[in-house]
């Protein structure tokens, strides 16, 4: 009896001094790695070459990270997928952002899944059956919150001092595009998004509000609800922008009705000259590093004249 | 006069449908002051009331008179044309639980209105009209033909109607999921007047004018239409023409509707009980009371969805079904005691 337990906690010593030595060895081989994200954490070993992005600002981080995923949820529009990284690539289509079709995620013998908070948390488990699936803030996500999942990403794809690098550089190019910004710049600056019927007004808690705060300029409605929907023209007179970015993707917008109402012309950014129309994916969909760069660059062309 | 209101309803008759009809405008007016009061900006009540009484082209002369205005207008039109289409199609039918939402004809109206924004985006205003007219007729002439057919008691009408109705709304769904852009139509899909402009007024306006019109001047024979078939019959009315009338004033009515404001629903089913119930009387009557009690109840429940999540505007169309649904549920059930 005795005996038996002394050999039993020798085995026990000798296994785990084994263990001890060997695991990090192991671990270094296959370079595991624990990722934590907002459903959890998640372990990936290795590389992972095969990624599917169910946003398009994950789709923009693995471009940023030299990744080209191998399935997209493009919404079947994959015109859209070639503005988002500026060229034609290769990859699946999985679906809607919205009804992401996991049996076509699985045909891709995916090893990594990056997903939205918001829209896939509810398929978490089913994704992670899949592949390791990390679950990152996208569709609420503010400028901090993107830059912070493109090193998130890069480490579950094991570069992540590529990401803290690449983070570095776009940071370095804000950097040079904001100082051409006056200094003193006091006005309250809005993007809308047009609808057939409504806008769709965001707040400095979205990401285009929380480009502007990182561009030192003031957004026009101060909320934690990233987005105010249904808005209607009495609001938008309301919250009276000085400077008013218009998102738009189609003919057709309540945008183009307002324009001749005599409430529209009392909008200060409407006295002024300073009513602006974007692009709806660059502005309201893409939300990514080259997205920020864009916007920038194109409120310094659009507002300040400066290129 | 609410005295007066007030004892008719001791001795639990009808009450004089002047009075009633009275009491509807007087309603009225409050609702629509109370729109022309309030809203989601800053503006102060007393000067909001003031610059509506007396515009002095100011930015907030311009919000009363470009904004607020054109959304009651919108209101009353809107509702004008789903209380007297519920009158009509509730005579049409001889079915109490007749409306243009319960019979689907909203919902056909949405569906080729949202087909055709995809299709052909740059669409938009009075370019809706049609295919919503063109949505509401189809599925206008398949209830119709329900109807006439004679195999089908009011219940079982009722239900088919409903069933059509979540087809059509289960495709509109199909439609929204597969397309993306489509999906920036949800809010027009809840029923709103939020975005009223004097455009779209003076778009329904003269389907509600001239619907309305010939609806009142044709009353007396929808009234022997809402008998019975053999009773017309020996009335010597053209049963056929008659209806076919009603169908299109129905179609047209509801559609325009439909095409301003997208489906709004409760209203057309309502009104006609609310009205029968205070005042009953003939289609003149019934019409012309409808045509004072669909704007009061649909500016009013556009007030509240004004104030329920301010500042985001609630769109009036759930509004409607959050108020319309129990009553719907009431009309139900006294059908059933009956």
């Amino acid at each position: 009896m005795m005996t038996t337990r002394r050999n039993l906690f020798s085995a026990f010593v000798l296994a785990a001094a084994v263990v001890s030595v060997a695991l990090p060895q192991i671990a270094r081989a296959q370079d595991v790695r624990t990722i934590t994200h907002l459903r959890g954490k998640t372990e990936i070993s290795g590389r992972p070459a095969r990624v599917v992005a169910m946003e398009f600002s994950f789709v923009q981080a693995l471009d940023a990270l030299g990744v080209t995923p191998v399935g997209i949820t493009d919404d079947n529009q994959p015109k859209r997928i070639e503005q988002l990284v500026g060229r034609k690539i290769d990859y699946s289509s999985v679906g809607t952002r919205l009804e992401p079709n996991l049996e076509l995620v699985s045909t891709l013998t995916p090893d990594l899944i990056i997903a939205d908070d918001l829209r896939h948390s509810a398929i978490y488990s089913q994704l992670s059956q899949l592949a390791p699936t990390i679950v990152l803030n996208s569709w609420e996500g503010d400028y901090q919150t993107i830059k912070d999942s493109v090193v998130t990403i890069a480490d579950a794809l094991g570069e992540k001092a590529n990401g803290e690098k690449v983070i570095a550089e776009h940071e370095a190019r804000i950097k040079t595009l904001i100082a051409k910004i006056p200094a003193g710049e006091k006005r309250r600056f809005l993007l809308a998004v047009a609808n057939p019927d409504s806008m769709a007004l965001h707040s400095s808690s979205s990401f285009t509000g929380s480009v502007f705060k990182a561009m030192g300029l003031t957004p026009a409605i101060n909320s934690t609800d990233a987005v105010e929907s249904g808005a209607g023209l009495e609001r938008l007179v309301a919250v009276n922008p000085d400077v008013f970015l218009v998102a738009t993707d189609s003919p057709g917008t309540i945008f183009e009705q307002w324009k001749g109402n005599a409430a529209w012309q009392n909008i200060s950014a409407v006295r002024n000259g300073m009513v602006f129309e974007v692009d709806r994916n660059q502005f309201s969909r893409f939300r990514g590093l080259k997205t920020a760069e864009l916007m920038v660059k194109e409120i310094l062309a659009k507002v300040y004249k400066v290129e | 006069m609410t005295a007066n209101v007030a004892k008719a309803e001791k001795q639990n008759g009808p009450a004089d449908p002047i009075v009633v009809g009275a009491v509807f405008l007087a309603l009225l007016a409050i609702t629509v002051i109370s729109g022309m009061a309030f809203g989601v900006s800053n503006l102060p009540v007393r000067r909001a009331l003031q610059l509506f009484f007396a515009p002095d082209g100011s930015a907030d002369s311009a919000l009363v008179w470009d904004v607020r205005l054109p959304r009651t207008a919108l209101a009353i039109a809107v509702g004008a044309n789903l209380a007297i289409a519920g009158v009509l199609i509730q005579t049409l039918t001889r079915n109490p639980l007749a409306s243009p939402q319960t019979f689907g004809i909203n919902a056909g109206a949405s569906l080729v209105i949202v087909v055709c924004l995809i299709a052909w985006p740059e669409i938009r205003g009075a370019g809706m009209v049609w295919p919503a007219f063109a949505g509401a007729a189809v599925i206008g002439f398949a209830m119709w033909a329900l109807s006439a057919s004679g195999t089908m008691n009011d219940m079982r009408l009722a239900l088919a109607g409903i069933s059509i109705q979540l087809v059509l709304a289960a495709l509109v769904q199909a439609i929204l999921i597969a397309n993306n852009t489509a999906q920036d139509i949800v809010y027009w899909l809840a029923g709103s007047i939020n975005g009223a402009q004097w455009s779209k007024v003076w778009i329904i306006l003269p389907f509600t004018f001239a619907g309305g019109a010939i609806a009142l001047i044709t009353s007396r024979h929808f009234d022997i239409l809402a008998l019975d078939e053999m009773t017309g019959l020996s009335l010597g009315q053209n049963a056929r023409r008659v209806g076919g009338l009603a169908a299109i004033l129905i179609v047209v009515l509801a559609g325009s509707a439909v095409a301003v404001s997208g489906p709004i629903g409760f209203i057309g089913l309502l009104v006609p009980h609310i009205v029968r119930r205070l005042a009953g009387g003939d289609h003149l009557t019934v019409l012309a009371l409808s045509a004072i009690c669909g704007p009061l109840l649909l500016n009013s429940a556009d007030l509240l969805g004004r104030i329920a999540a301010f500042p985001a505007e609630t769109p009036v169309g759930i509004v409607t079904a959050l108020i319309g649904a129990p009553a719907f549920l009431v009309i139900l059930w006294k059908q059933r005691v009956k």
